[in-house]
């Protein structure tokens, strides 16, 4: 217990040296940046929070933190050690290293950042992808929206992206670039930072209402902590409760978030995820075309066969009104010659006479003449006026 | 999204479109097609395909805006 009364910065000392005391040598502690700021004078300040299980719910605890900038270039190597992957950002989990001070100055407590341990944000990463991927092969969903069908020709594009940003200019250069009649619906969403998981999910949220025939979300290339936004369940959650197919082009080609394990169709890069749209109406234009040669071709290939027919039915009806003709003339030609036949002209020709009366009347029996009478008797080439003189009757002929 | 909602000009989709000129095309593959179903099978073609380039075939892109910016990120 301690006797008397304090001053304030005595009470301060006390606290300094009880901070000492507890952690001579720093401490370790693992927890959330937010609010972070990058001061002009070089200086890093945000605030280290512990959250709770309930979403948007506020933190349970929360330390204000400061790297100097003498600290900084550091901590900078360290984590430029991973390949730039992290970059210390809101939202990103980190486990720091440093000694908790109390300025009596100010009253404050504040924690002194002098290291950063990369494997943890970048082990927490992974491990929580791991642990969500598992959670929705569980649930039977990791795949659901890939089952959602991509029209033949999908014209209208829902964009989910930071408007403005690098990714955004080279989705709508592809798809310009086309000569396709795209029609872009536009959806602006941060693709970092705190809260952008939030507002992506929100974005493909508001894509799926819309007529679009499918959703791009894109982002550009950045470290693993810039695209860590990708990976947050609400994200994952939008992209399979969509009802459009999801396309996404996120970072470079060596990221692979879990937006990309729950979308339709990953692609590697934004421009990659709008040439792969513009691929499919494409394909389909040059369906179209061969579509319009094989049926030129078969309608020109029936005309001629259909000309062919013709010509051979032309030439069956000529042969048969030539047979016709021919059958016709052979007729006529046997009318003719019995008619020919029959011609007394003919028959006088072969000897043949007729004979008549005086009044005209053809002289068939001798009983029409009696002796004395005249009798005019024509032949082939005229005829002779004659006086019968005798008449002889001779037996009929049967 | 089905293809009712994705209509040409006189409301047939591109999957209808794309099947009836596939009829088409085996009607007029047939050994026995009629001499007068011949030009309006043609004719029927020609027009589906000239409306399916004419409303996919664009020198413009368009664009709309659904959600624009929003209160910049910390």
């Amino acid at each position: 217990m301690i006797e008397g009364t304090l001053s304030v910065s005595e009470l301060g000392t006390i606290i300094s040296t009880a901070l000492d005391m507890a952690m001579p040598d720093g401490v370790w502690v693992q927890g959330e940046i937010s609010g972070l700021k990058r001061h002009k004078n070089g200086h890093v300040y945000f605030d280290l929070v512990e959250r709770s299980d309930e979403a948007g719910a506020r933190p349970v605890a929360t330390i204000s933190v400061v790297l100097w900038r003498g600290v900084k270039d550091r901590v900078n190597r360290l984590l430029t050690t991973h390949g730039d992957a992290i970059r210390m950002d809101n939202g990103v989990a980190v486990r720091i290293h440093g000694s908790v001070d109390y300025w009596s100055g100010g009253g404050r407590l504040q924690f002194q950042m002098k290291q950063i341990d990369p494997t943890y944000t970048l082990g927490k990463m992974v491990v929580d992808r791991d642990v969500l991927i598992a959670k929705l092969t569980a649930e039977k969903v990791l795949r659901l929206n890939s089952l959602v069908p991509i029209p033949d020709v999908p014209l209208r594009v829902a964009l989910v992206t930071s408007l403005g940003s690098a990714a955004h200019a080279d989705v709508l250069k592809v798809l310009a670039g086309s000569g396709l009649a795209f029609e872009v619906l536009e959806i602006h969403s941060a693709v970092q930072g705190e809260g952008a998981h939030l507002e992506i999910a929100s974005a493909i949220a508001t894509a799926a209402d819309t007529n679009a025939d499918v959703i791009l979300v894109t982002r550009g290339g950045g470290s693993k902590t810039d695209l860590m936004a990708f990976d947050h369940e609400v994200v994952a959650r939008a992209i399979i409760a969509s009802a459009l197919p999801v396309i996404t082009g996120i970072g470079h080609e060596v990221d692979h978030s879990v937006a990309d394990e729950v979308a339709h169709t990953a692609c590697p890069t934004p421009t990659a995820a709008a040439g792969f749209v513009v691929e499919i109406v494409s394909a389909w234009l040059e369906r179209l075309d061969r579509l319009e040669t094989a049926i030129l071709t078969a309608a020109t290939r029936a005309g001629d066969i259909a000309t062919g027919k013709l010509n051979d039915l032309a030439t069956r009806i000529s042969l048969t009104q030539t047979q016709a003709i021919r059958a016709a003339r052979y007729r006529l030609d046997s009318i003719e010659a019995r008619v020919n036949a029959l011609d007394p002209v003919a028959a006088m020709r072969r000897g043949w006479s007729i004979t008549r009366t005086a009044d005209g009347t053809i002289i068939r029996s001798v009983d029409q003449v009696a002796v004395g009478a005249g009798v005019v008797t024509r032949v082939a080439d005229g005829s002779l006026t004659s006086t019968i003189t005798i008449i002889e009757q001779h037996e009929d002929r049967q | 999204m089905t293809d009712t909602d994705d209509n040409l000009t006189d409301g047939i989709g591109y999957a209808d479109a794309m099947s009836e000129l596939t009829r088409i095309l085996a009607t007029l593959e047939t050994a026995d097609v009629d001499v007068d179903l011949l030009a309006d099978n043609v004719a029927r073609a020609s027009e589906l395909i000239e409306l399916c380039r004419k409303r996919i075939v664009a020198a413009e892109m368009n664009v709309e805006k659904i959600v624009d910016s929003v209160e910049s990120e910390s």
